[in-house]
């Protein structure tokens, strides 16, 4: 049936010169449009993509740089000298990097995206397990029962072979893939369902949460050949240098502020990228997105992909600076206090989330060891305050500050 | 060979003489499901029956299509009922229900290329869900919609539909508010949309002018660097017009574009349907009447979940079903 064309006389076929003149009407009625030439559209002048190193990205690699350059040094001092760092003292700050590498991961799924995974710990949890095993296998003949082969809970357990999984885990190389490959599998085989099926929000969290309830469970087996309840501990060395050794306390920190600051920037890249933007329209209207054609599914799973993998590859500098892993990674509340970090340093910006963590992380190692009976009541009251008085969190501070001077300088200019 | 093969298929069909019983056992939605065979198709007398007997059949298979292995034979889905050349949407005998409501009732409907359809129809006459239907949102219990004669949307999913060029306003504006004007027109952008692919996107220059021509039509050049939550309701209405002309669509379905639009919005939103007429289908859903009459051509009126009338604007008004199904929700 072809379209009627009914009323011909005043509708049909405009010439060229009706619509520009009804535009002419429209331009009186609405003064936000008023001196736009009716011809050809302007050109656009904006760079449409921002910028991956912007100004507070740029500070933040540089305040991290020159920590880490400074923290190296001076552990690297002779001993007695008066700014020397302990080995502790690095070891830990080491710690608290691999807490701010998860923390990045947790905001740019939750930040951008939206997707709130409150078992984070989990993909950590795998990485740690993996560069456990090959650090376990390292230490070879050394244990307590000297089995060259078998470490020292399988000797323990009357085991004769080491299972198939541990196979190739002395070898430095392998163990690096899988740290990548096993929390990146992991995600993979958890997030394609969950996102076909259109699990979000609450429900999302909560199976999260389960599923590294469930790890968490398996993993305290002695059955399953990881060290059950003692997890795996006692290390020695890595690469044939000793944990205790200050060179190798330093490396392992350099090491945990590169893996930082090199997976800061590629998050500031996709997030500085196209890709960014579709993350924050699905977060925002995920109708919507898929109507304009993104196969919402498949960006989810990416960024949950990504993400795991630099979780994994935080639990993996973790073990050998901490000295130990055991199923206590999969406990759903180190997941739910990695994000309290991050919501408690301000999602959606990457730094607030490694501030966060840091934040967070030195005041409890402060409290639990001065005043153990307070620290939970702090970070109640942190969270309480933070929640209050800062939305945009720790790192939304300076923008918070910057708003108001700039309202006062309004003010004044105004009067005078 | 085909379409001469299609009318003597409907004489043999007609010879076989089936009895009116097994023809309503086709034809009636339970029991075809269950009960169609090939057998039954060939007894069937009518094109329409046998095409719904076919389709029973096709849903059958639909849910296990998925599980066959490669080289298996799997039934084409039958094409449109009516053989025309200009026709881009065909909606034919669609039914949906929701726990027992029917949504939609034995629609059907045909939208020819270019054309500018306006939908309109009491509260619960199924607009909204005519274009679920379309764009893939919903699933329709019977019934077949397609695009052309090439894509059959009730076999694909939202995201092909959309590739296919099938793109949608939803009825509440619906833009992404923290992203600047410009980024929303960005991300809608007609390409390749998978996720390396976005990650290394560029914006070329022929896709500049474009969005700059785009911007200049929904007339949002001046506000292209603000966040699209700080648009006025109207432009944001606008701004979602734009997303999908970005898209360089051919069909666009438009649901209440000037709901929430004062008087002059809703002058320069006329202007806009006028200028973008007759490049793509347009299916647009509207509750307000002078903006109906301001553009339409040709109007449908949905009622109950199907089409009461079609016709002109004057034509419809004085149709006394019209008049009755207006006023019979007002009484209520």
């Amino acid at each position: 049936m072809a379209p009627e064309r009914i009323a011909a006389p005043e509708r049909g076929s405009p010439t060229p010169a009706e619509p520009a003149g009804a535009r002419g009407s429209g331009q009186r009625a609405v003064p936000a449009v008023r001196g736009r030439s009716p011809a050809a559209p302007p050109a656009l002048p904006e760079a449409m993509s921002e910028r991956v190193l912007n100004r507070p990205a740029a500070v933040f690699l540089g305040c991290l740089a020159a920590t880490a350059l400074g923290v190296a040094v001076c552990s690297l001092l002779p001993a007695g000298a008066p700014l020397r760092l302990d080995g502790y003292v690095v070891s830990l700050l080491g710690k608290y990097l691999c807490f701010a590498l998860l923390a990045l991961s947790i905001d740019l799924i939750w930040g951008y995206l939206g997707i709130l995974s409150l078992g984070h710990g989990a993909f950590f949890g795998l990485g740690a397990y993996v560069s456990g095993m090959h650090l376990m296998r390292e230490i070879g003949g050394r244990g307590v029962y000297g089995n060259p082969e078998l470490p020292d809970f399988m000797v323990f357990l009357n085991w004769e072979r080491l299972p198939w999984y541990w196979r190739g885990s002395d070898n430095m190389l392998f163990t690096c893939l899988l740290v990548a490959l096993v929390p990146g599998l992991a995600a993979f085989a958890f997030g394609r369902p969950a996102f076909r099926s259109r699990v979000s929000g609450v429900y999302f969290s909560i199976i999260t949460q389960a599923v590294t309830f469930a790890l968490m469970l398996a993993f305290f087996r002695n059955e399953m050949g990881f060290g059950g309840n003692n997890g795996l501990t006692d290390f020695k060395s890595l690469l044939g240098v000793s944990l205790q050794s200050d060179y190798m306390i330093t490396g392992l920190f350099c090491a945990s502020a590169l893996a930082l600051g090199l997976a800061f920037i590629l998050c500031r890249v996709i997030v500085a990228s196209r890709l960014g933007r579709v993350f924050v329209a699905v977060r925002d209207a995920e109708s919507r997105a898929r109507f304009i054609g993104y196969r919402v599914e498949n960006v989810k799973l990416a960024a949950f992909v990504f993400s795991a993998v630099l979780a994994g590859l935080a639990g993996a500098l973790y073990v050998p600076q901490v000295g130990i892993v055991n199923p206590g990674v999969f406990a759903p509340l180190f997941s739910v206090e990695m994000v309290v970090c991050v919501a408690l340093g301000g999602r959606g910006r990457l730094y607030g989330a490694v501030l966060g963590a840091l934040v967070v992380n030195i005041a409890k190692t402060f409290f639990t060891t001065a005043l153990p009976d307070v620290w939970l009541f702090f970070l109640g009251a942190l969270f309480v305050v933070v929640t209050l008085l800062l939305p945009d969190g720790l790192a939304g501070i300076p923008d918070r500050l910057g708003g108001r001077l700039r309202a006062l300088r309004a003010k004044s200019g105004v009067e005078i | 060979m085909n379409g001469n093969a299609h009318k003597a298929g409907n004489a043999d069909f007609q010879s076989a003489a089936a009895t009116p019983e097994d023809v309503r056992a086709v034809a009636a939605p339970g029991n075809a499901r269950d009960a169609a065979t090939s057998d039954d198709i060939r007894n069937a007398a009518v094109p329409e029956d046998v095409r719904e007997a076919a389709q029973a059949v096709l849903d059958e298979f639909a849910g296990r299509r998925r599980g066959m292995r490669p080289g298996r034979f799997v039934p084409g889905p039958p094409k449109p009922l009516r053989e025309k050349n200009d026709i881009a949407l065909y909606l034919e005998k669609i039914s949906v229900s929701f726990d027992g409501f029917k949504a939609l009732n034995n629609l059907t409907l045909y939208v020819a290329e270019g054309e500018l359809r306006c939908i309109i129809g009491p509260n619960g006459a199924g607009k909204t869900t005519m274009m679920d239907v379309i764009t893939g949102k919903t699933r329709p219990d019977r019934g077949s919609a397609w695009f052309t004669r090439a894509y059959n949307l009730s076999a694909m999913d939202e995201v092909s539909i959309v590739e296919a060029g099938i793109c949608r306003k939803f009825q509440r504006p619906s833009v992404f508010e923290e992203l600047t004007v410009l980024h929303n027109l960005e991300l809608s952008l007609k390409g390749d949309k998978r996720v390396l692919s976005t990650l290394g996107a560029r914006l070329s220059g022929e896709d500049r002018d474009f969005s700059a021509a785009v911007l200049e039509r929904i007339r949002l050049h001046e506000q292209r660097n603000l966040a699209a939550g700080k648009l006025s309701h109207g432009q944001k209405q606008w701004l979602e017009i734009g997303m999908l002309l970005m898209q360089k669509p051919a069909v666009l379905l438009l649901d209440e574009p000037v709901a929430g639009m004062s008087a002059g919005e809703i002058e320069r939103t006329v202007e806009l349907l006028r200028d973008l007429e007759g490049e793509q289908v347009i299916l647009l859903v509207e509750h307000d009447m002078e903006f109906v009459r301001a553009v339409a051509r040709t109007v449908t009126v949905l009622h109950q979940g199907s089409v009461l009338a079609e016709g002109d604007m004057d034509t419809i008004r004085n149709n006394q079903a019209v008049i009755e199904a207006y006023l019979g929700e007002a009484q209520c």
